[in-house]
This record gives C-alpha cells, sequence and structure tokens, in this order.
C-alpha cells in the first residue's frame, strides 16, 4: 500500500519480550487501577449537594404573573400550537373585570410526561407569560400528577418584575383619552 | 486417615461430636449468602473508587446494607418466565447454577479444627462438584430458546472445560509437592515445610514450579468463574447478559449468587493450595489447642482469601475484555503446553529438592 | 365585451365588470377589505391599488370598470408599495391583540400585514382608543378598535337584510360602526355580518373565544335546519362541533346563511345522547349490547312479516339521509310488508330569503326513496286512531323521538312493541322495546336533498358516543339479521349505498356520492351528473 500516493506505512511497534509476557502490562494496568482507589471523588452527593445552573437552562415550563398578581397569560395558544410533543391544552374564556385582556386560560395544562423541554413555548409566547423555570425535579405517583395545571404552573413561575405591560398601558391611554372599556350599548 | 471428632476444639470437647458437626455446617452454610451480599457490595464500592466515584453509600452504615435492598428488590420483582422457554429445565437451572457453589464451601479447611468434612480426596471432590456448575449454566442457556443465551451458555461450558485442564494441572503440581489430596494436609505440609529453613513453603514461593502453578491457576481461575476479563458467557456488548438473559427476579439471584460462591471458592482454593491457608508464620500455632486459636487460624484464612477476592475485583475494573479467539488461544496454545512444561519441572523439583525445602 | 390584459394575460369580460372581478377570473390574488362579491361596492379601504397603464398613479382595482385596450399590473412595484403604504395607514390605531383575537388566524388584515408590513410601527404618538367588546346583540359582539371602516356590515344591512341598523358613526380616525342609540342588531341574519368582517371587530358571541381557529378541522359539509340546505364549512375539535359557517354555494346560497341553523350545533354534544342499546325486560329497560338489541327487533319484524306487516307502522325521519330512508324502506315495506310508512313533517314560516317552511332537510329525498303510505295503509295521521284501535301492533321510529307530541305519544304507548333508532333520549325512547342509538347530523355520511330538488353531501363532523352509530349502519344490520332479500352488504361504504340506491330508485337514478362534489347537483331533469359552482371564493 506505501506506493500510493497519499498513503503511509505505519510501523508497528516492535514489542518486547516484557510486552510479549503480557503479565507485567497487567501488573502496571493494576497499580493504575489501585492509584485511583486514593484519588479525590468527582461524586455529587445530590439531594444534598446541587448543581449551580446556568442561565440558559431550561427546566420546568411556567407561567407567570406580572408584579400586580395579574395572569399574564391571555390564552393565545400559540404555545399550543407551537408545542412539538403537544403537552400543552389550554381552554380560553373571558376574563372577568374589563381589563383589555378580555381573555385568560380557563384551564392551561402542561403534560410533563410529553414535555421535552425545548423552550419554543417561552419562545413564541407574545405576552412573556411562559418561561422555562430551573426546576428539574419532575417526579409523580400517576400520570394525573404528571399534568401540570394551571395553579402549579404559577406555583412554579411566581411573580416576574416585568415593566413591559401592553394591556395596562392601553387601558391607562384609553382612559386618558376618554374612552373606557365598553360593555353594553354605543354612546355616541 | 483421622476420624472427625479430633477436630473438635478442646475447649467445646463437651459437645456431642454429632452437634458439633451440624453447628460447623451451620456456621459454614451461612458463609455464602452473607459474603455473596457483602462482596456485592466489595464490588461496586471498588468499582467506584477505582472511577474515582463514591458507589452506594446510602444504605446503611457506608451504604453496606446496599445488598439487603438488592435482595428485597430481587425478592418483589416480577418473576418473568418467557413464553418459549422449556419450563422445567429453565427453572432447575439457576438452582444447578448456585448449589456447586455452595456444595464445595464444606470441603474448605478454614482452620485445623473447623470445617465439614476433612476428606483424603477433598481436591478430587472439590473439582468434581465445582465443574458441576457448568450444567447449571448451559441448561440455563439452552431452556431460555434465546439465541444470546444459547450462544452464552456454549461459551461458558467451552470455557470451563478448556481451562479446567489447565486448572487441574497447576493443582497437579501442588499435590506433587504435598504428597496428598487431602486439603488440610496440603495446608500443614506448607506450613511445617521451610524453603532453605526459612520462608514457609507456600506453594507460591517454591520457584519456579510453584509460583508458575499459581500465575496458571489465578488466570485459570478467573476464566472458570467467567469473570472479567474471561466473561464472554455474559459479555453485555454482544450477547445482552447471555445465559441469564431472560431470567429475572429470584431465579436470576441464584444465577448472581452462584457465579459469586464459585469465585468465592476459588479464592479459597488458592489460598488452600498456594498461600498456605490457615497458616502465617507461626501465628496459626499460637494458643495451641484452644478454640482461640480455631479462630485466629479461620480469621487468617478469610484474610488471605478476601484479598484474592479483592484481586478478582480489582482486576475487572482493570483489564478489558478478551476476544473469544485469543480467550481459546491462550488456552490451548499457551497455558496447556506451559502447564505440561511445568508439571515436568515441578516433578523435576520433587526428585532433586525444593530449596531445601521437604516434609 | 371589453378585452383587457392583466399582468400579461389576456382576458374577455361583461361590460361593466371591474378590473378586480377580471383578476379574480383569472385567480390574481389582489387584496381587498371592503370589496364583496355579494355587496355593492364602496371603494373605501383602498387595499386593492393596481397599475393602469396610461392612467396617473395607481388606481383602486374594485371601483374601475374594465375597459377595452387595458393593460392591468396587480403586482407591479409601485402598485405593491402603495399597499405596502395603505397597510401602515391601516394599522396605525389598529392595536396588537392578535394574540385574543378571534380572527387572528383567517384575518385578512394579519395576511396581508404579514405580506407587506414593516413589522414595525412608525408612529410613537398614543393609539386613538375605543370602545371594544360591545354588544351589538346578544349574538354579535364589537370590537371598535379593530375596525377599519370597510362598510361591509353597513351595506350588508342595507343591502341584503334590509334592516339598516349599523351605520358609521363621527368622523375621520374617530369613525366607527354603531347602532342607532338603544336600538341593536336583530333579525335571523345578523351573524352573517361576524363572516365578512375581514377583521377581528365583529366576533360571534356564541363562538367567542372558544377556539383558535387553526386548532379547528373544517369541513365542508350540509346545514340540516331547513330545506335549503345551506352548504356551510364547520370547525370542529375536541370531536365537538364548535362552529358553523356559510360556505359560497351560488346555486344554495350564495355567501349567506341563518343564524338558527349556525347555532344548531348543540345536538351532537347534548348531554341526553344515546350512547347504548336498551331493550324492555319485565317492564324495565335494560342496556344490552347492540347485537341483542338489533336481534330483538328483527324477531319482532319477522312476527310482523309473517302476519303480513299490516299491524307494522314505520316513522322514518325526513331528517335521515337519503340512502338511510332507503334501507328503511327496504325493511319496513320491502321485507316486512308494512303499507304505513310515513315521515314526520316540520313546518315553519319561510322568511323569503334563505330559511324555507319545511324545517326538515331532507323531505324530498326521504319521499323520493319510497317513505309514504302505500295505497290501504296509514299514515302519521291515520296512525294515532289506528293505534287507538289496537290495530298497531309494531312500530318502529326511525330517527324520530315524537317529543313534543304527546297524543302521538300516548297513542304509541297502545301499541305492544315499539322501536327507537335515534340519536336522543326523549320521547318515545323512554317507553321503547327495544332502542338503538344513532347518530346526528354531525356524524353521518351521505346525500340530502333539499326543497329544490338539488342533491348535496353532508359529511362525518365527530365521532358518536359509545355504541352509537349511523343509522344506516343499524337498518344494513337489522337487514342482514331479519334475511331481507336484495339486501346491500353490511359492510358496504357510503358510496357502495347511495350507487345500490341509485340503481334500485328510479327517481335518484345515477346519483353517486363522488359526482355530488363540493356544491352538489340538481335531481331534477338533469343529464348526468353536472358539477355546478361559481369558483368565486369569498
Amino acid at each position: 500500500m506505501s506506493d500510493r500516493p497519499g498513503y503511509r506505512t505505519v510501523e508497528r511497534p516492535a514489542l518486547t519480550l516484557a510486552d510479549r509476557l503480557v503479565f507485567p502490562a497487567i501488573l502496571k494496568g493494576m497499580a493504575i487501577t489501585a492509584s485511583h482507589i486514593f484519588e479525590k471523588k468527582v461524586t455529587m452527593q445530590y439531594p444534598e449537594e446541587k448543581w449551580t445552573l446556568p442561565e440558559y437552562y431550561r427546566g420546568v415550563p411556567s407561567l407567570v404573573m406580572d408584579d400586580e398578581n395579574r395572569e399574564k397569560c391571555v390564552a393565545c395558544s400559540l404555545c399550543e400550537f407551537v408545542c412539538p410533543p403537544r403537552a400543552i391544552t389550554i381552554v380560553p374564556e373571558e376574563r372577568p373585570g374589563g381589563g383589555r385582556e378580555e381573555k385568560q386560560p380557563a384551564v392551561f395544562d402542561i403534560d410533563m410526561l410529553r414535555c421535552i423541554f425545548c423552550g419554543y413555548c417561552e419562545e413564541v409566547c407574545p405576552e412573556e407569560a411562559i418561561f422555562m423555570s430551573k426546576e428539574y425535579e419532575v417526579v409523580g405517583r400517576s400520570r394525573e400528577e404528571m399534568v401540570f395545571h394551571k395553579d402549579r404552573l404559577y406555583e412554579i413561575g411566581g411573580v416576574r418584575k416585568d415593566p413591559h405591560r401592553k394591556w395596562k398601558n392601553a387601558d391607562d391611554e384609553a382612559r386618558a383619552q376618554g374612552r373606557g372599556h365598553g360593555h353594553g350599548p354605543a354612546q355616541v | 486417615m483421622t476420624t472427625w471428632p479430633s477436630w473438635q476444639p478442646e475447649v467445646l470437647s463437651f459437645l456431642p461430636a454429632w452437634l458439633w458437626k451440624v453447628i460447623c455446617i451451620f456456621l459454614v452454610l451461612q458463609m455464602p449468602p452473607i459474603l455473596v451480599s457483602l462482596l456485592v457490595w466489595a464490588e461496586r464500592r471498588v468499582s467506584a473508587w477505582i472511577q474515582d466515584r463514591v458507589g452506594p453509600n446510602r444504605v446503611g452504615p457506608f451504604g453496606l446494607l446496599q445488598s439487603v435492598a438488592d435482595l428485597v428488590k430481587f425478592v418483589f420483582k416480577e418473576d418473568v418466565v418467557p413464553g418459549q422457554v422449556n419450563r422445567v429445565l429453565y427453572s432447575v437451572a439457576p438452582a444447578l447454577a448456585m448449589v456447586p457453589g455452595l456444595v464445595t464451601f464444606s470441603l474448605l479447611p478454614f482452620a485445623e479444627r473447623f470445617m465439614v468434612s476433612d476428606l483424603d480426596s477433598g481436591l478430587l471432590m472439590l473439582f468434581a462438584i465445582s465443574s458441576l456448575a457448568v450444567y447449571g449454566i448451559q441448561i440455563g442457556g439452552w431452556a431460555s430458546n434465546s439465541k444470546y443465551a444459547l450462544i452464552g451458555g456454549v461459551r461458558a461450558s467451552a470455557q470451563i472445560i478448556s481451562y479446567e485442564l489447565t486448572l487441574g494441572l497447576a493443582a497437579a503440581v501442588v499435590v506433587l509437592f504435598t504428597g496428598s489430596l487431602n486439603l488440610a494436609e496440603m495446608v500443614r505440609w506448607q506450613s511445617e515445610t521451610r524453603i532453605l529453613g526459612l520462608l514457609p513453603a507456600w506453594t507460591i514461593f517454591v520457584f519456579p514450579g510453584g509460583t508458575v502453578a499459581f500465575v496458571i491457576f489465578i488466570t485459570s481461575a478467573f476464566a472458570e468463574t467467567n469473570r472479567l476479563p474471561f466473561d464472554m458467557p455474559e459479555a453485555e456488548s454482544e450477547l445482552a447478559a447471555g445465559y441469564h438473559v431472560e431470567y429475572s427476579s429470584m431465579k436470576f439471584a441464584l444465577f448472581f449468587l452462584g457465579e459469586y460462591a464459585a469465585m468465592i471458592v476459588m479464592s479459597g482454593l488458592m489460598t488452600t493450595l498456594f498461600l498456605g491457608g490457615w497458616s502465617l508464620f507461626g501465628l496459626e500455632r499460637v494458643m495451641e489447642g484452644t478454640i482461640w486459636q480455631t479462630l485466629i487460624q479461620t480469621g487468617i484464612w478469610w484474610a488471605k482469601t478476601l484479598f484474592f477476592l479483592f484481586v478478582f475485583i480489582w482486576i475487572r475494573w482493570t483489564l478489558p475484555r478478551f476476544r473469544y479467539d485469543q480467550l481459546m488461544r491462550l488456552g490451548w496454545k499457551v497455558f496447556l503446553p506451559l502447564s505440561l512444561a511445568n508439571l515436568l519441572v515441578a516433578a523435576w523439583m520433587r526428585t532433586w529438592g525444593m530449596w531445601g525445602a521437604s516434609a | 365585451m371589453p378585452r383587457l390584459s392583466i399582468d400579461g394575460v389576456e382576458i374577455e369580460v361583461e361590460k361593466g365588470t371591474t378590473v378586480l372581478e377580471a383578476a379574480r377570473a383569472l385567480r390574481k390574488d389582489v387584496p381587498h377589505y371592503c370589496w364583496h362579491p355579494g355587496l355593492s361596492v364602496a371603494g373605501n379601504c383602498r387595499i386593492c391599488l393596481v397599475e393602469v397603464e396610461g392612467m396617473r398613479g395607481v388606481q383602486i382595482s374594485c371601483n374601475l370598470p374594465a375597459a377595452d385596450g387595458m393593460k392591468v399590473r396587480t403586482s407591479s412595484d409601485a402598485a405593491v408599495k402603495a399597499r405596502a403604504d395603505v397597510m401602515e395607514l391601516l394599522l396605525i390605531n389598529h392595536p396588537l391583540d392578535c394574540p385574543i383575537c378571534d380572527q387572528a388566524g383567517e384575518c385578512k388584515l394579519q395576511e396581508y400585514s404579514f405580506e407587506l408590513g414593516s413589522g414595525r410601527s412608525r408612529f410613537d404618538v398614543p393609539k386613538n382608543h375605543k370602545r371594544k367588546a360591545v354588544e351589538f346583540s346578544d349574538r354579535v359582539v364589537f370590537d371598535a378598535e379593530r375596525c377599519i371602516v370597510c362598510t361591509r356590515c353597513v351595506r350588508f344591512t342595507k343591502e341584503i337584510t334590509g334592516t339598516d341598523e349599523l351605520t358609521v358613526v363621527q368622523r375621520g380616525d374617530r369613525s366607527e360602526i354603531d347602532t342607532a342609540p338603544g336600538k341593536s342588531l336583530t333579525g335571523n341574519y345578523q351573524m352573517n355580518v361576524v363572516d365578512i368582517c375581514p377583521v377581528g371587530a365583529l366576533t360571534s358571541a356564541d363562538f367567542r373565544f372558544r377556539s383558535r381557529v387553526w386548532f379547528m378541522e373544517q369541513t365542508r359539509t350540509v346545514c340540516s335546519s331547513c330545506s335549503r340546505g345551506c352548504n356551510v364549512l364547520a370547525g370542529t375539535r375536541w370531536n365537538r362541533v364548535l362552529r358553523l359557517v356559510p360556505a359560497e354555494n351560488a346555486e344554495v346560497n350564495r355567501w349567506w346563511m341563518c343564524d338558527r341553523g349556525r347555532l344548531d350545533i348543540r345536538e351532537p354534544a347534548a348531554e341526553d345522547r344515546l350512547a347504548g342499546a336498551r331493550l324492555m325486560r319485565g317492564g324495565v329497560q335494560v342496556g344490552v349490547e347492540p347485537g341483542e338489541a338489533v336481534a330483538a327487533l328483527a324477531a319482532a319484524l319477522a312476527e310482523a312479516r309473517a302476519a303480513g306487516g299490516a299491524g307494522l307502522f314505520g316513522l322514518v325521519s325526513a331528517r335521515l339521509t337519503t340512502e338511510e330512508a332507503w334501507l328503511a324502506r327496504l325493511l319496513l315495506r320491502d321485507h316486512a310488508g308494512s303499507p304505513n310508512l310515513d315521515l314526520l313533517p316540520r313546518t315553519g314560516e319561510a322568511d323569503g330569503f334563505l330559511e324555507t317552511a319545511d324545517r326538515n332537510p331532507n323531505t324530498e329525498g326521504v319521499r323520493a326513496a319510497g317513505i309514504a303510505p302505500a295505497v290501504g295503509g296509514f299514515g302519521l295521521d291515520g296512525f294515532r286512531a289506528a293505534a287507538e284501535a289496537g290495530r298497531v301492533k309494531w312500530a318502529v321510529l326511525v330517527g324520530e323521538d315524537l317529543s313534543g307530541r304527546p297524543e302521538d305519544l300516548a297513542a304509541l304507548a297502545k301499541v305492544p312493541f315499539t322501536a327507537f333508532i335515534g340519536s336522543h333520549d326523549r320521547g318515545a325512547a323512554a317507553t321503547a322495546t327495544v332502542v338503538l342509538p344513532g347518530a346526528t347530523w354531525a356524524e353521518k355520511d351521505g346525500v340530502l336533498v333539499n326543497g329544490d330538488g338539488r342533491a348535496q353531501r353532508i359529511r362525518p363532523l365527530v365521532r358518536c358516543p359509545g355504541d352509537a352509530r349511523p343509522e344506516s349502519r343499524i337498518l344494513l344490520d337489522l337487514l342482514a339479521a331479519a334475511g331481507a332479500a336484495g339486501a346491500p352488504d353490511p359492510s358496504s361504504s357510503p358510496a357502495f349505498l347511495v350507487k345500490a340506491m341509485a340503481a334500485a330508485v328510479p327517481a335518484l337514478a345515477g346519483l353517486t356520492l363522488g359526482g355530488l362534489g363540493e356544491r352538489g347537483a340538481p335531481l331534477r331533469g338533469r343529464t348526468g351528473v353536472a358539477r355546478v359552482g361559481t369558483g368565486v371564493e369569498v
């Protein structure tokens, strides 16, 4: 093969008698492994010690409230649409109170047995209402328990301080223009 | 040669002989399960240490009760019997694999006055019984009616038959030196004989015949017990789990138990044949005739055996698995001629003197 | 006949045709909001701009009559730039509430904004805010902020319904649609304004927030609330029909449908749907396997047949498909020999627009299939007297439970053996000897013939609950169990059933399921099966 251009013959290393007897090599190997018995251990004692998670870590998806404890989600269902494993189920309903949001999720379920933690829901959310939390300990005793309902998702997400208040700003502007939110017949 | 009541420690001489025997049997019968569970724990801890990990340390002090947890798991696991198996043989095989490991315990001389049976043909008996383990493996592999299990079983039997030759020839060297097939007699010879009037004539020190025999024996012991680097019968990467791939729950646990019991017996045999058994530079003669002497001798014997068990684990986590053809080549083309030659050398030594060692 | 070229393609059109219509005939996509094929031209949204050679600037194509020799470019740079500018103006005050807007997904403003918009507003002053969630009526909700004042809805009430309820109030960027003070939208056609609204300004109170439109499966089928047979597009999700909107069919309903038909979507998901077969045993109905009920009914029909069939009364609903009616006739008349077959008429008041007096969707088809009293037999009118006289021994109700007709139910109670095959646990279902769970219009595949003799296909939208099955399947099983001669095989496909029926019934000769296409075909006086339709979409 060596006469072929681009090829190079690699000489096999000549084995010494010690190599051929094998046993010295075995003993050498045993010395190496034995030395590791006394090395410092790298194991992390998990429940007591935990990782410091990086900023970009994607844990359980969660819903957040704004700093006035109002639901940010308006049940637009884009996350339900974009979710690759179809883990999200949303049933919208009319939001009481007459804010400009009008809509809220009556049901917001994420099936954590289906969720693949891809983060598309966070990415697509136009209301910045769903965030991938740092929570990764997802356990349950039944399939039903592994479907996270709205209250649990809010519990994980909590309150997010966020200056972005689209709907409230619009409400304020409308009030300033003397045009409140109107249910009922027209006022000319 | 000797009637067995004489092995009773004097302090316990008020016991009827048969009762002492029953106590011996009872004590010895407790050894394999306890040791195996310890060994499983040790295997996992040592492997972890070698890999810079910690290993099981949660269940009980130092994780010592891990094996108990494992056992509970085994007991409560579903006993799946696949549909395609030969049900009778499938159920018998695990027992067949385990029983020889337990029976051979009765032949091991733990101390001068502590053994279940002191047979003049002890070594032959031990080889005869331990060879039966291959039936359990082969039958389990066949009865599973699965290609992985069958190949594993065939490999195991071929491997065990091949290495039994060299194992026997290496042991024959010891028989040649000590002039006895009685295991206790062999130990006594080793403890009482001196090399050049100094070193106790443990077979391993009787160079070159004894030393070479030891190397051949320990290597063959690995092959006999299907331990890495010779665990081809269960090679995970090729055969999933080999002969016990179709087994679950307690049936699997019995295979497991048999395998580890065989490992303990092999270690004990190496201690007895090559490392002077219960003897340790005269320590075995302290408090002659009391129960303490028996305890000390048992302790010495177990210390040596545990060392060999550690070596078993140590080797496993050091060396990669052989290829099957390499295993066979090593057995038939290297070790068989070598052990035959070694037997000649040993015979020559026996005739012309063994460094002054003589009984 | 002016001949013009659009994007280099020559077309000859009727005099008076607009450039937009000519372009649509060529399947050129010219954006439009205020223009609607069913309404007059307003020309106020300005998005349909095209460039015409020789004319200054760009022109709105919806109000530009096609002229001979005209050279139109619909997608020239100038036209597209002008449209993009119009979009920017339309979006100045349009709120960014697509996430909560029901129109999202089928919104022209959203689509063209995506196509033409910059994605960023150049206006940094606050948006002009208007009223939201104004209830124009209990069926229509209005959002003034989203409105682009295209006046489609205003023109609809002026031109189609003549009710003239909506108008534009205020001026400039304050303009919005409103009703007269204290008045609201009225009538049976008001929800059409929701359909024609190109944005999310007018939304249906019934469908509001029920589902995003892109999750729904859209199936073209036929409304079964009257004999008009309006073509509809049904939106289904979670095995439920969530809404019906009209589908264009120039021969039937054009672009409209009535609110009554539109809101008639509750029955398939009603609480009292029958999900299992039942059998009367010792005076109590007990649940049984469907096969057992079928066998029991077949045995009763064998008795009736042996008795000559005169004591058997069959009521076959005119809500069933034509094939089902035909199968019922095969079973009850041809096999069991009953001369007493009839349907239950439902009448209302014809409103002169779409809704007809006959509120059964398939009277024509069921009659054509042979459901009518034979000579010497009695119909529904004669049934009461016959039952009181004890002349009716067996009664089989297919698809009709007689609920709301106490006299008929009282007469039915005199009949020793009654069988009910139908969808709801009402009326006769409670007292029938045999109950077999059937299907509603939303679960069937088959042919309906409307009042004008037009055969149209309804399609299954959802699954039946439990053991319920379309009546055609139950009747096929009954025919097989009864050993009726000449009956189609129980595993026949819907298409095969139609074929077999067309071969057996002269009035329906030549009918095939596939031949009906999307828009159906007239049954009477046709030569072969013609596919009718203009191909125009809204």
